[in-house]
């Protein structure tokens, strides 16, 4: 998007007076109004969609496939499309690093394991279909549903098959099936990235469009189980004027991604609960 | 007089001077961001506000030249104002105070070719001193010329202004295309092209090179990475505009002294000829098959070998 | 005539097997551990490569980088006010990467060359690429240097450390050159890389331990690890202009801080002997 000098100064002004006002009217720990549903792809293990107010709107689908542990160098699997982008580009590439970054760390990997030979292979397919605003807290979002709504078939073979050769066999009751992100005390939730804006003194989170071509920075903070969890890095959300931070932007950052981490994760799991039924949320 | 606290060189970032000082009450050191420099605000140690600074951009070598104003009356004037705005951070009476303007720069160490050489270190205000009745400070009080050196950054992109020395690429009747090879004391543009004029990263002296290193710079291949840009047949001369045929101007390979009048579009600058320093002050015969003519008058070049005359706009070779 | 295997090209009927002679692995020097609170030596150049801009090398135990600078250089289309920036990273050909969790997954479709013949870059060269770019963006005044391109290139010759500390040395490297280079920029720019042991509360500076692979179903997981590389403008009021921290544990806000400040103190000392260099340099 091309701001005009008028615009991007009228912009950054109203985004760095105290508190900023935002050009949709929002609070700067507010997210924008999202629709998102899951659980609606009949051949994958778990699928989610979501839709952001200004357009952008991502499909997430989880599948699993039985491999031999010992072939594999990774369990889970990350890809992401994006309509009219190169896969190799640089874009594509930092998204899917950021992604498999935190996902891996907080992943319930011996989850996976099926039996001493075989285990469960994740492919997490990401496709977003339109973007207006830096895709990643979008996918994110997306991302977490789907996981949540995962399931995994019901083994029904033996788990010990190190002497005989077995090929693993599963219930074909899928109400039988377990979820891969089992809602429990000692079982963590998937993770996610949230998109902090700075402008001036002040952070704001999920930045729309207009917001990222004025800001002058920006941070990807992770956050998992109530907890900032790295990777924490900073990011140039547009590559006009950008400017230094100081560590009170990060705290701020962070003590703002903690608070409407907990809200986000709480909606989220009302959309995974209510399941297939389309679900508007609005924090 | 006290002697300026400012580092003899500086490294990028590094602070070197307010861009207000006070010398025990009687003066106010006003300093200019000139090559190399600009001016910030930055905060302070033992301020909370933030303090306008001038600060280096470049390694290199710290040079300040006073600013001297030939019509002192018109100088007045116009530091009126500044002086109100240091009143306000001096407290004490305006008009006892005595504003003196310096320009301070920084000078990377491959350059020697600036708008006015200096050997000595002006480190002091002695030094300054000295500088005031140095015959190079006559440069200095032209007042257009210093503007100029204000507003140059130290990049080596042609900017409005600057003088270019160009070579004709391509000729069609509205226009002539060219590359820009280098800008008039400033480093050369190209990277070829500085490796094949000087094995140093020297500046080329142009005009003093040129004659010495023009097979050099004809030979030069395009590898694409030159500035291009474009001689409207409108900016050629000055008068009778209308009637200019760019074939009897310029030829394909004519080394060509410009002005940049515009930054152009994305591909090319405007550049322009109509002044009488401006033109062809390089061409060969026949299309650069035959020999080094040399101007006659402003718009024909002469063959000294074969006596053969062509039609240039020839610049006025003193 | 003699039956000969025609279907291959045989040599001469005396020739003999090469036999290599025992080489005898040579007993490395045993490297002292360099105390957690120290800053490794780094040995600099700048100005070696004569057909670009500017360039530096820099030497860090047995890590070797090397960048140049092209630029500004014209760039075709249309006007634009401002230099637009690129970076690009590439570890030589033969160099194992960094393995940080990061790089694990797509490690495989990183060899996929691209139309021009040309490696693609893999993730960890995408992910350093736009690191260093982020920094710089902040820091050069591109609107100096209208209609051009600041290129940076950035070759790993040798690495022999974990990603976040190499990324370090790349900014330090990237610094130099930007100076050789004589590219206006508001700030040199340094940074500081610790990695923080929560277990026993522990801060190694400058961390130059390599990360063992980790195995596939992530069971070597050090506890509490925490891995930042933050960079500054420091005379420009410490300006954080990067900002990356990976690990596996959850951040809180007073060790964060705390961090950020020792990371600040060795940014600092950098910069001192950067400066002293450059001076020097000068003389």
């Amino acid at each position: 998007m091309i701001l005009s000098p008028a615009e991007r100064s009228y912009l950054y002004d109203s985004l760095s007076v105290q508190p900023p006002v935002r050009p949709d009217a929002r609070s700067a720990h507010q997210f924008r109004p999202i629709e998102a549903s899951c659980s609606f792809l009949p051949n994958s293990n778990g699928s989610s969609r979501v839709r952001l107010s200004d357009g952008g709107e991502a499909i997430v689908s989880v599948k699993t496939q039985v491999v031999l542990t010992k072939n594999e160098s990774s369990l889970i699997s990350i890809d992401v499309d994006i309509n009219k982008e190169r896969d190799d580009s640089n874009f594509i590439k930092n998204l899917i690093s950021s992604l498999e970054s935190i996902l891996l760390k907080k992943f319930p990997i011996e989850k996976l394991k099926l039996t001493e030979r075989y285990s469960f292979k994740v492919y997490i397919d990401c496709f977003i279909l339109s973007h207006n605003s830096y895709p990643l807290g979008l996918l994110s979002l997306c991302i977490y549903l789907a996981l949540k709504s995962t399931r995994l078939p019901l083994l029904t073979s033996t788990v010990n098959d190190r002497e005989i050769e077995e090929q693993p066999t599963f219930n074909d009751d899928w109400e039988a099936s377990k979820k891969l992100f089992e809602p429990s005390e000692h079982q963590d939730d998937p993770p996610l990235l949230f998109v902090v804006g700075i402008i001036g003194n002040n952070v704001f989170i999920d930045p729309s469009n207009e917001e990222e071509e004025v800001s002058e920075n920006g941070l990807i903070v992770g956050f998992a189980n109530g907890e900032i969890v790295p990777p924490v890095q900073s990011t140039n959300l547009s590559n006009r004027d950008s400017k230094g931070i100081s560590p009170k932007h990060i705290l701020k950052a962070y003590s703002m991604v903690r608070n409407c981490g907990k809200e986000v994760v709480k909606a989220l799991n009302t959309v995974v609960s209510s399941d297939d039924d389309v679900f508007t949320s609005i924090y | 007089m006290t002697v300026l606290d400012i580092p003899k060189v500086a490294v990028p970032g590094q602070p070197l001077v307010p861009s207000f000082l006070t010398d025990e009450g009687d003066s106010i050191s006003k300093f200019i961001p000139g090559q190399g420099t600009k001016l910030e605000r930055l905060l302070v140690q033992d301020k909370n506000s933030k303090v306008p600074v001038i600060i280096a951009t470049i390694l290199g070598k710290v040079k300040i030249y006073e600013r001297v104003y030939k019509e002192e009356a018109e100088a007045e004037e116009e530091e009126e104002e500044e002086e109100k705005e240091a009143e306000g951070k001096q407290d004490q009476e305006q008009e006892e105070l005595k504003v003196r303007t310096f320009i301070i720069s920084v000078v990377p160490k491959s350059s020697k070719n600036y708008y006015y050489q200096d050997s000595q270190d002006s480190q002091n205000l002695q030094k300054l001193k000295e500088l005031e009745i140095d015959t190079n400070i006559e440069e200095v009080t032209s007042k257009n010329q210093e503007d100029v050196i204000i507003n140059k950054s130290l990049s080596n992109l042609p900017q409005e202004g600057d003088i270019v020395l160009v070579k004709i690429l391509k000729l069609t009747l509205k226009q002539a295309f060219v590359e820009i090879i280098a800008i008039e004391n400033k480093k050369a543009l190209d990277h070829s092209a500085r490796t094949l004029i000087n094995n140093d990263s020297a500046p080329p002296s142009l005009y003093s090179s040129i004659a010495s290193t023009s097979t050099t710079i004809l030979q030069q291949v395009d590898i694409g990475e030159n500035f291009k840009g474009i001689i409207r047949s409108q900016d050629v001369r000055s008068t009778d505009r209308d009637r200019v045929k760019i074939i009897e101007s310029f030829k394909p390979g004519d080394i060509v002294r410009c002005i940049v009048i515009s930054l152009g579009d994305g591909t090319n600058y405007y550049l322009s000829t109509a002044r009488n320093d401006l033109g062809v002050i390089f061409a060969k015969s026949h299309g650069g098959a035959g020999e080094i003519m040399y101007a006659v008058d402003w718009k024909t070049m002469i063959c000294i070998n074969t006596g053969e005359v062509e039609q240039r706009k020839c610049a006025k070779p003193f | 005539m003699n039956v000969q295997d025609r279907r291959r090209l045989l040599g001469p009927a005396n020739a003999s097997p090469i036999v290599f002679s025992d080489v005898k692995e040579k007993k490395s020097k045993k490297i002292q551990a360099k105390p957690d609170d120290e800053i490794s030596k780094m040995f600099i150049n700048t100005g070696l490569v004569k057909n670009c801009d500017g360039s530096a090398y820099i030497e860090v135990g047995n890590t070797i980088i090397q960048v140049s600078i092209y630029g500004p250089r014209p760039i075709r289309g249309s006007f634009i006010d401002k230099a637009i920036l690129s970076t690009e990273c590439r570890f030589l050909p033969y160099l194992s990467q960094p393995n940080d969790s990061i790089s694990r997954l797509t490690s495989s479709t990183s060899l996929i060359t691209n139309y021009n013949g040309k490696l693609n870059l893999s993730n960890i060269e995408q992910k350093i690429s736009s690191y260093i770019e982020s920094c710089f963006l902040s820091c050069i005044y591109l609107e100096n240097y209208p209609k051009s391109s600041i290129d940076i290139f950035i070759k790993i010759l040798s690495v022999d450390t974990n990603l976040l500390n190499l990324v370090n040395d790349v900014v330090h490297c990237c610094s130099l050159a930007m100076v050789d280079a004589q590219i206006e920029s508001k700030d040199l720019i340094t940074s500081g890389n610790l990695r923080y042991l929560k277990s026993n509360n522990h801060i190694i500076m400058d961390p130059k331990c390599k990360d063992k692979d980790k195995d596939i179903t992530n069971e070597v997981v050090e506890e509490g690890k925490l891995d930042l590389v933050v960079s500054f403008m420091n005379s420009r009021n410490d300006e954080i202009v990067g900002f990356w921290c990976e690990g596996n544990d959850t951040l809180e806000d007073d060790v964060l801080e705390k961090l950020i400040e020792r990371c600040n103190d060795m940014s600092k000392e950098i910069r001192k002997n950067i400066n002293f260099y450059l001076i020097e340099s000068l003389e």
